[in-house]
């Protein structure tokens, strides 16, 4: 291979890193809880620059900023050759960076009651699937179970396992052999089940389940259930 | 023969991950729900094995099982009975699932439980309520 092609492999090899690394540090200073859409469009739309598609907005330049002082760095190890490939390098934070910058804020979050014990649970069970699996959790899942947590930061702490896919399935238990799962899928989409004993017949359990948003879904079964009175802290 | 339903009375061993398991040892419902290329979930039929006694029974379950699973603590082995099971799936949900002989050429006990894919998680939350034992898989 000619040198000038293996200093470009380099090149892409070292802006990686520094992506990944950035992504798990970094405080980009949003005030919106939709950081992470702007942070992958910031990414997307700093790829297409660097493609020669489009330049960059004043919205995009922003952010890259908020990367720090190191957004020189960034520009500077940007390649600008054919073996760059913006969709890898999309790919590759989506896999690696996002459900690391997710857990991050899931972690530092004041809202969210349980916020660290939650991330310490999912780094261990991400763990557990790297070594077993050789595979990663659902990063779209742990976004929709992101986004459920700053809709209601002040459930309990919930069973946290995982499903053959890699995606976040929760499940709350009370007392009386009721029980509330949520199967978080790509798309802020869920499964959800609920079992609870029947109001006048105790002895026999009454049975939900259907598919949702992380929007409604508890709204959904409290107003069939109540469940909030004993999924919420 | 291939297809052939499991007696009522007989019971099936299920290799439980990692990553079903929770904080408190007890098995999640990830364990009883299918991977995207998946028809049915794997099971060991263990009175076909023909043991002596129910330790045996268990020995050879966890052998086959590490002939192809990475297994690690805390993943866990768990039995169900066949009838109880189809049974309580049925009784509870309306949805009927089979559990079905699948014999390959090195395991002859293998087996399947089908048409879980119905509902995957109401059917998985209702399968796990039948669990008769858990034994550590290591």
């Amino acid at each position: 291979m000619a040198t000038s092609a293996l200093r470009d492999i380099e090149r892409i090899k070292q802006f990686e890193k520094f992506l990944l690394a950035t992504t798990k540090t970094a405080d980009y200073n949003l005030s919106s809880e939709k950081q992470i859409d702007l942070f992958r469009q910031s990414i997307e739309e700093g790829a297409r620059a660097q493609s020669g598609h489009i330049g960059f907005d004043e919205k995009s330049m922003t952010i890259w900023a908020n990367l720090g002082s190191t957004s020189a760095t960034a520009v500077e190890l940007f390649p600008t050759t054919p073996f760059f490939r913006p969709e890898n390098l999309l790919e590759n934070w989506k896999n690696e960076g996002e459900p690391g910058y997710i857990l991050g804020r899931i972690e530092d979050s004041l809202e969210i009651i349980h916020g660290k014990r939650i991330a310490h649970r999912i780094r261990v069970l991400r763990q557990i699937v790297r070594e077993d699996d050789g595979d990663d959790i659902s990063p779209d899942s742990l976004r929709s179970f992101y986004e459920f947590l700053i809709l209601h930061p002040e459930v309990s702490y919930p069973e946290i396992t995982l499903t053959p896919d890699g995606n976040i399935y929760v499940c709350w238990n009370n007392f009386d052999r009721a029980l509330f799962s949520i199967h978080f899928l790509p798309e802020l989409r869920v499964r959800y089940v609920v079992f609870v004993p029947d109001r006048k017949r105790p002895n026999l359990m009454d049975m939900m389940s259907g598919t949702s948003s992380v929007d409604t879904v508890l709204e959904i079964v409290d107003r069939a259930y109540g469940v909030t009175r004993w999924v919420r802290e | 023969m291939k297809d052939d339903a499991l007696p009522y009375g007989d019971h099936v061993a299920r290799f439980c991950k990692r990553k079903y398991i929770t904080e408190s040892g007890n098995v999640g419902p990830g364990a009883f729900m299918l991977k995207k290329d998946e028809s049915y979930l794997s099971v060991q039929w263990i009175e076909i094995l023909g043991k002596q006694n129910h330790q045996e029974e268990i020995d050879e379950v966890k052998e086959i099982f590490s002939r192809h699973l990475k297994i690690r603590p805390p993943a866990k082995i768990v039995v169900l009975n066949v009838g109880k099971t189809c049974d309580h799936v049925m009784r509870k949900s309306a949805y009927i699932i089979r559990v079905l002989h699948q014999p390959e050429q090195f395991d002859g006990a293998h087996s399947g439980i089908f048409d879980t894919h119905q509902d995957h998680e109401k059917i998985a939350e209702l399968i796990k309520q039948t669990i008769l034992e858990m034994h550590p898989a290591t």
